[in-house]
């Protein structure tokens, strides 16, 4: 078969099939929705599922050169952000066929699959982008279903609210990321990444140099808002507590993976030349948002907010990749949106295992508070294999070892101090004491505090009796923070990976 | 692997796999769950010793005039490679003997616990792992593996406290936690600093110690690494999580936390700061020589003024736990020596005096000293072997106290660090002090009218005596006959020492 005639498809499998499942949830549903809605409720996310399931298997077995297709590009780094993207994918999905109240189907269960859907498609085109333009319908794809799912609970005052809010804030970061893309057209005269670099490379004129340096800002500026860092992190608390629970999930862990995806792409590549200039701006902003994000959650009390605040602290730790030296920098940001996207999916499955069994207790109540993290009190008499999963991934998330959330920091210390930055290592390092405060409480009360309801206390550990599916999910989970922080199986695949 | 490189393996594998075996125990099955500790405890003490017998006859020596410490049962694998970190596992006379310390503590305190009813399986589970990641850290020479082996206790220690403890317990435990996350933090400040030097390729200690260190590098590192250890190692005035951490824990954590886990602090101080940073040691050994003679002193003065016996006890190893760091920073042979006598013998001590408070409080319910009094004549055994453990405390001879002071402060006298014999001679008042606390604290409640809040009062039961007299056989082989391990450290030490004697 001659090579250079037919566009080998087999690098865009992944893609294509993601898209094609798209396609085919639309498709179902608009065709069958009464039906299933009935008959067979789980048939659209199953569908789903698959298609992204499908889509990971061939992300695993294709080769790790990928293809270059001009302006659309599967290369060796993007090859694993799809993989940790399909993952975080696959992981909310199944959070949302845990989650959802068994008895009624969900409205719209089609729009909702198919908007999860099409945002992991814009975060594919987003690290597959070899010009602007793709880089922009991918970040716009990447952002625009999340405003719908956000308002899913359209009933909700506080759902609606909070996709207004994420709505404002993201035209404004979309205006950044179109002027700053047009400023940096403008200053070399072409949109591919390639001819940018040579351009940037080649002149020196100072008023091409400004523009180039003022593009990269609003482009900074404009994933900053995504990754709800320093300054751009005040949507976050608002809008993680206004969404639905699965939404919160799928912000909190894919959104932000795509943010710093692109963040990688655009100033590990094209935007390298803007490293010295802005070096001393990331510190800033990373340590701003670590302490941001930790004043905020040491207060917290509702569980959404909580998750809000830790994730601007994570955010911040995950900003000092860009001080450390390239590859290692490249490495660490994938390692840890993995370690951060399996603790806080894990954090999100026990604290829906803990709700559930809040409910049960309490008598099927559902109009409770949802949100309260006080109702982990006493968990550990009810569920000590929940308050174990809880205390595993809480501990992950901060940073203790052996688990994966420690591997994924000492990472990023150690290029941060490749990079001689010490001062910023010490700051980061007392970050993560004080992070341990808040983490370290919840597990206090999950072990300690008296449970809200007094006839818990009488109940006998049932948990014993109850190995079901979630059980051993959960197993899997501690199983998978222990083994790959402690083990060199995902260090070594960051490793090989070619350049 | 030869048999003795896969038995050091088992001591930190062995309680992992009792802690997993445990977990599927139900958790009403105490009986089962009480036998198997004992026996895991007890394999481990058998492991050690026989570990400890073999070392003394191989006696692995490091050649005259070299830097590298010699080890015996080596376990070299790859284990990270894209970090360079390797699953390096070893022993010297100094891991050796620290081993089966921690060995004996274990089963000494499960021992001692086994009167535990509520809760049996989350506690024994700690323990165990506990136990492990100690176990670790000692046998650790890759400082990636020593670090993680080092958090693996964190957890354990937190949960342990939070759940079983007494008095302002959910305080205490936070309080413990966050301090020694903070001290932790500081060693992995030095241990990424120490990595990425030029020359440095990877973590392995050995190759580490062959690097002769920028000046300037040492001079800053080795302060951020002795007091990240020191913090671990209860040194004034970084000590402020020690006395409600050991106050509020159960007995067995208290006997755990003070006789074994603060020596990792002292051990890392040795192992990691002295030996791979010799001129930064030398630059700063007398400011950290005055501050161990302040919390020697500060401790000492302390226990004088405490009513709670547990907070008695925590001050007193504070001001023990500081000569220790006073041995360390005297640089010569016999500072180092008794520093690491000290160690052990300190060790056995408190852990002696925790277990004995400790089913003092089961009996009485109080551990107010003006509650209690002429416990002797209801309690002999308990009464006695306090009695050993007050005199080996404050230094009588024949026992181990005395044994590892006397080279403390003949090391201190002797030490080529300017203005140290100084604040030995300062230091030399903690023994009137000790002598006073001590003598003054047993008296109190052995001695004079029975007095209790619950009465009558029993003696210690088999198993309890079982724990106290492992614990006293420690005491007295160390006090009585300390010539044989003193000429192990000496051996283990002279590696250390070499880049230190060199200036």
């Amino acid at each position: 078969m001659p090579a250079s005639a037919a566009l080998p498809l087999l690098p865009l499998a992944p893609d294509l099939i993601l898209g094609l499942t798209l396609l085919a949830v639309i498709v179902v549903d608009a065709l069958f929705a009464k039906h299933l809605a009935i008959r067979m409720p789980y048939a659209l996310p199953a569908l789903a599922m698959g298609g992204t399931f499908i889509s990971l298997l061939l992300l695993w077995v294709s080769p790790a050169q990928g293809h270059d297709y001009a302006n659309y590009a599967v290369t060796p780094m993007g090859r694993w952000w799809r993989m940790a993207f399909t993952l975080l994918l696959l992981g909310v999905q199944g959070l949302d066929l845990f989650s959802r109240p068994a008895t009624k189907p969900r409205w719209r269960e089609g729009a909702f699959q198919a908007l999860l859907l099409a945002a992991t498609l814009g975060m594919f085109a987003m690290v597959s982008s070899r010009e602007w333009l793709t880089f922009f319908i991918g970040l716009e794809l990447a952002t625009l279903p999340l405003l719908a799912l956000t308002a899913f609970h359209s009933q909700r005052s506080m759902s609606v609210e909070a996709a207004i809010k994420l709505t404002v804030f993201a035209g404004l970061a979309m205006a950044f990321s179109a002027f700053g893309i047009s400023l940096l057209y403008g200053s070399t005269g072409s949109l591919s990444f390639i001819a940018f670099s040579q351009q940037v490379h080649a002149t020196s004129v100072v008023p091409a140099e400004t523009y180039r340096l003022l593009g990269a800002f609003f482009l900074a500026g404009s994933l900053l808002f995504k990754v709800a860092g320093f300054p751009f992190q005040m949507w976050a608390p608002d809008v993680y507590q206004g969404a639905p629970f699965p939404v919160m999930a799928y912000l909190a862990v894919a959104s932000k993976a795509a943010a710093l995806a692109a963040m990688a792409l655009l100033f590990f590549g094209p935007l390298a030349y803007t490293f010295k200039t802005l070096q001393s701006a990331w510190l800033i902003l990373a340590l701003a948002s670590q302490i941001i994000g930790n004043l905020g959650a040491i207060r917290q009390t509702r569980f959404s907010r909580f998750i809000a605040y830790s994730s601007i602290a994570q955010a911040g730790f995950f900003l000092l990749a860009f001080l450390a030296p390239t590859r290692l920098g490249q490495e660490a940001l994938i390692f840890n949106v993995l370690a951060y996207g399996f603790s806080t999916l894990a954090l999100f499955f026990f604290w829906n295992g803990a709700l559930k069994s809040q409910r049960e207790v309490s008598g099927g109540d559902t109009e409770g508070d949802q949100d309260d993290l006080h109702g982990l009190g006493g968990l550990v008499s009810r569920r000590p294999d929940l308050a174990l999963g809880l205390a595993v991934t809480l501990f992950s998330l901060a940073g203790i070892p052996p688990l994966m959330g420690f591997m994924g920091k000492f990472l990023l210390f150690n290029g941060l101090a490749k990079n001689q930055h010490y001062a910023v290592l010490a700051l980061a390092l007392a970050n993560t004491v004080v992070a341990l405060y808040y983490y370290a409480k919840w597990v206090l009360v999950a072990y300690t505090a008296k449970p809200d309801v007094p006839a818990i206390s009488e109940c006998s550990v049932t948990a014993e009796s109850k190995r079901g599916a979630e059980f051993w999910i959960g197993v899997g989970l501690m199983a998978a923070l222990l083994g790959l922080g402690a083990l060199p199986f995902l260090l070594n695949a960051l490793r090989a990976i070619p350049r | 692997m030869t048999l003795n490189a896969w038995l050091l393996n088992a001591t930190w594998l062995l309680p992992l796999t009792a802690a997993i075996a445990l977990a599927f125990i139900s958790a009403n099955n105490a009986q089962s769950i009480k036998r198997l500790s004992v026996v895991a405890a007890l394999v481990n003490v058998v492991i050690a010793l026989y570990l400890t017998r073999a070392f003394f006859v191989l006696s692995p020596t490091a050649p005259e005039g070299s830097t590298r410490s010699a080890l015996a049962f080596v376990t070299q694998m790859a284990w990270l490679p894209s970090l360079k970190a390797e699953f390096f596992v070893g022993v010297d006379a100094i891991s050796m003997l620290l081993v089966l310390l921690t060995s004996l503590i274990v089963l000494a305190g499960t021992l001692a616990s086994l009167g535990m009813d509520r809760r049996v399986k989350t506690f024994f589970i700690m323990l165990q792992i506990l136990a492990s990641g100690t176990y670790g850290s000692f046998i650790a020479f890759d400082l990636l593996l020593f670090f993680f082996f080092n958090e693996l206790t964190l957890i354990p220690t937190f949960l342990l406290i939070a759940l079983f403890g007494s008095g302002r317990r959910d305080f205490a435990a936070m309080k413990l936690t966050l301090f020694l996350m903070l001290g932790s933090v500081l060693v992995l400040l030095g241990i990424i600093g120490l990595v990425n030097q030029p020359g440095a390729s990877g973590f392995n200690l050995l190759n580490l110690s062959q690097i002769n260190f920028d000046l300037d590098f040492q001079n800053w590192a080795f302060p951020v690494l002795f007091l990240g250890f020191a913090l671990l190692g209860n040194l004034f005035p970084l000590h402020l999580w020690s006395p409600d951490g050991h106050a509020s824990a159960p007995t067995a954590l208290s006997m755990f936390l003070a006789g074994v886990h603060m020596k990792i602090g002292a051990y890392g101080c040795l192992r990691v700061a002295i030996y791979l940073l010799p001129e930064g040691a030398a630059n700063w050994a007398l400011p950290f020589a005055v501050l161990a003679a302040a919390g020697a002193l500060w401790g000492g003065f302390a226990a004088l003024r405490q009513t709670d016996l547990k907070y008695w006890n925590a001050y007193a190893s504070v001001s023990h736990c500081a000569l220790i760091f006073l041995g360390l920073c005297a640089l010569n042979a016999d500072g180092m020596r008794g520093a690491v006598m000290q160690m052990l013998s300190h060790g056995f001590i408190t852990a002696t005096i925790f277990c004995a408070i400790g089913m003092i409080y089961e009996r009485t319910h109080t551990r107010r000293f003006t509650d209690l009094g002429g416990l002797m004549r209801s309690m002999p055994f308990i009464g006695v072997i306090l009695i050993v453990a007050g005199f080996a405390s404050l230094g009588l001879p024949g026992l181990s106290g005395f044994a590892s002071e006397l080279p403390i402060f003949l090391g201190g006298f002797t030490s080529s660090v300017r203005g140290l014999p100084w604040v030995t001679g300062i230091s030399l008042l903690v023994l009137v002090l000790a002598a006073i606390y001590t003598l003054r604290g047993v008296n109190q409640i052995l001695h004079g009218l029975l007095k209790s809040p619950v009465l009558p009062l029993s003696d210690a039961v088999w198993r309890e005596r079982m724990a106290l007299l492992i614990l006293s056989a420690g005491i007295l082989v160390l006090g009585l006959y300390p010539q044989p391990w003193a000429e192990q450290l000496d051996s283990a030490l002279r590696p250390i020492l070499h880049p230190l004697q060199r200036n």
